[in-house]
């Protein structure tokens, strides 16, 4: 009954092998995507990116206001301060120079910084790209997260554990 | 050519939107098209393209850790020029300039709160941001040379951190400066050389300091700008961020 | 200028022996020019590095008095303030040890009342025995000795720019 009703609405034309069949109330499946499921960068993308902005600079003046950076005393070349540490993120390398100054100093620094520059193009392998963790490069997966983990676990033994001396000590003892 | 659009008064009448339309650049049209030329029309938004994929605005999956790098460069940047009207590199006025900035000037001590919180938590986000793009395989073909430019900035940040380590001049930096230059020396033939040219001396003292100092307030921000704007141009040259295939 | 249009090398190729002239000529120029920048910013690498270098110090020199004899009555152990050296004195006679850490330049703790451990190193734990031998850590060589005399006043003066290798006390 309304088949027909439209059939008469909206006429085949001779020279065409579609017609438009009927038109119904409603979104369509797409809302504001493009074909390709692209969105407009404004006000979409550049949105998030100020709210984003805002989240951080409001974090770091809340912790800012609260806790002071640290100051010690002026520097004084006559004493070495016990135990002298290097800023955390190099404190992982320090607990390496504590065993060798060369080989934890020199020679692994610069092998982690000579494979990560050299990773891309040692690893030409296509798949997984833009996944999480995808299960077709689990080898990378787990010598990347070693890597991160010993890093991790070299820096909270040089930050936490490392007491006059550079001794190890046991905080909670 | 209506005479009475150009009289004076017409024109002060309509300053302010004459003034707002020469300022921002706009693009007439439909919604979208308009839309367009809000970022286009932008320099600082025209790093982007005028449309993105979908999966750029997912937070799980980049989690805002470039971004939220970049951003704390832009509040170092800012709270770094801050505090260089009160710093004075010198060996004998730089702990001073840290306790005028403490107790004397106003904000002072927020302002170098900011300055070292940010520091810490950049090193941190940019490693976090490493991780993200290993992690979804994003340093694949053919975004290998931004990954490469990536690596460069974190060298990069680590070095304005510890160049900024020094300049309070207190027992912590001395210390700390000491024997990270004294690792330096390890380096197989021109180690000793090379500790004596960072430290413009054999010894951390006054020449040590004003080197860090230029180097952490002038010759790696420079740096670090220009990588920043290589870094972001390639993301989009590469084709946007990384996604999975469409399905 | 014939000769640089490719077809004009073509030409010349086939009569000079498949040895395009013009290609030569050119690849020589190409040469001297890379040569020449080559050159010329390995120079100005080299200038910037002298430019870089200090030439003049102001430090502490390294050559320095610590004082009497009678300062240092046999079995003392006085650090001398700001020069990184102790003196030591014993029955056999007196010498000065650097302070300074051979592994990465912090200033070693002397050690009293140990017969083993002379001196410990805050910073990474290496340990020296009180003739400055490496004990343990991560200390690659010994603490050096510095040659020290007594000049014509009778005042010990200590040289830190030279290293008494034999390790031979100044007899007084």
């Amino acid at each position: 009954m309304q088949a027909s009703e439209k059939e008469e609405l909206f006429p085949k034309g001779s020279d065409k092998t579609y017609s438009l069949m009927g038109i119904v109330e409603g979104e369509p499946l797409q809302v504001e995507r493009g074909p390709d499921n692209m969105v407009m960068t404004y006000p979409h993308l550049v949105v998030r990116e100020l709210l984003l902005f805002l989240v951080v600079f409001i974090v770091i003046l809340g912790v800012s206001m609260v806790f002071n950076a640290p100051l010690e005393e002026p520097a004084n070349a006559l004493h070495s301060t016990n135990p002298a540490k290097a800023p955390w993120y190099f404190v992982g390398i320090q607990e390496l120079v504590s065993y060798s100054a060369f080989l934890g100093g020199i020679v692994a620094p610069g092998v982690i910084v000579l494979s990560l520059l050299l990773l891309p193009y040692l690893d030409r392998n296509p798949r997984g790209v833009g996944v999480w963790f995808s299960g077709t490069r689990k080898f990378g997966i787990v010598m990347f997260s070693l890597f991160v983990i010993v890093m991790i676990v070299l820096i909270l033994i040089g930050e936490f554990l490392r007491g006059p001396n550079w001794n190890i000590y046991w905080p909670w003892l | 050519m209506n005479k009475a659009t150009y009289s004076l008064a017409e024109s002060i009448k309509l300053l302010p939107v004459n003034i707002r339309n020469s300022v921002i650049r706009r693009g007439g049209g439909s919604e979208d098209q308009e839309r367009a030329s809000v970022v286009f029309g932008n320099l600082f938004l025209h790093l982007h393209p005028v449309r993105v994929h979908l999966n750029t605005l997912r937070l799980g999956y980049t989690l805002g850790l470039g971004l939220i790098s970049f951003y704390l460069l832009v509040i170092l940047i800012i709270s770094g020029i801050l505090l260089m009207f009160y710093y004075i590199p010198s060996i004998d006025m730089a702990y001073n300039s840290m306790l005028d900035l403490e107790f004397a000037v106003s904000f002072g001590v927020v302002l170098r709160n900011m300055h070292r919180w940010a520091a810490h938590a950049m090193v941190a986000f940019v490693f976090f941001h490493m991780c993200r793009v290993f992690y979804t395989a994003s340093y694949k073909s053919p975004r290998e040379f931004n990954w490469v430019v990536g690596v460069c900035l974190l060298l990069l940040t680590l070095f304005l951190s510890f160049t900024g380590y020094l300049l309070p001049w207190d027992q912590l930096a001395f210390w700390a400066i000491t024997v990270g230059t004294n690792i330096v020396t390890y380096v197989p033939w021109i180690g000793d050389e090379l500790r004596y040219l960072m430290l413009g001396g054999t010894e951390v003292g006054q020449m040590a300091l004003l080197r860090f100092y230029v180097l952490h307030i002038a010759v790696l921000p420079m740096v670090m700008a220009a990588l920043v704007g290589v870094h972001f141009w390639r993301i989009r040259k590469d084709g946007g961020l990384s996604r999975p295939l469409d399905n | 200028m014939a000769f640089e249009n490719s077809s004009g090398e073509t030409d010349l190729s086939v009569e000079t022996s498949g040895k395009p002239v013009a290609e030569n000529r050119r690849g020589f120029v190409k040469k001297l020019a890379v040569t020449a920048l080559a050159l010329g910013a390995g120079g100005l690498t080299v200038q910037f590095g002298r430019f870089m270098t200090p030439n003049v110090l102001y430090e502490a020199a390294k050559v320095f008095k610590v004082g009497k004899l009678g300062d240092f009555p046999i079995g003392s152990r006085i650090v001398i303030e700001g020069r990184g050296v102790e003196i030591v004195r014993g029955k056999e006679g007196i010498h000065a040890i650097s302070l300074v850490c051979t592994h990465l330049g912090c200033l070693v703790n002397p050690v009293k009342n140990d017969p083993e451990v002379g001196y410990a190193c805050p910073c990474h734990g290496s340990r020296f025995a009180p003739t400055g031998k490496v004990l343990g850590g991560a200390a690659p060589t010994d603490l050096p000795w510095y040659e020290m005399y007594m000049d014509h006043m009778g005042t010990l003066v200590v040289d830190a720019s030279t290293v008494n290798h034999k390790r031979t006390k100044l007899v007084v």
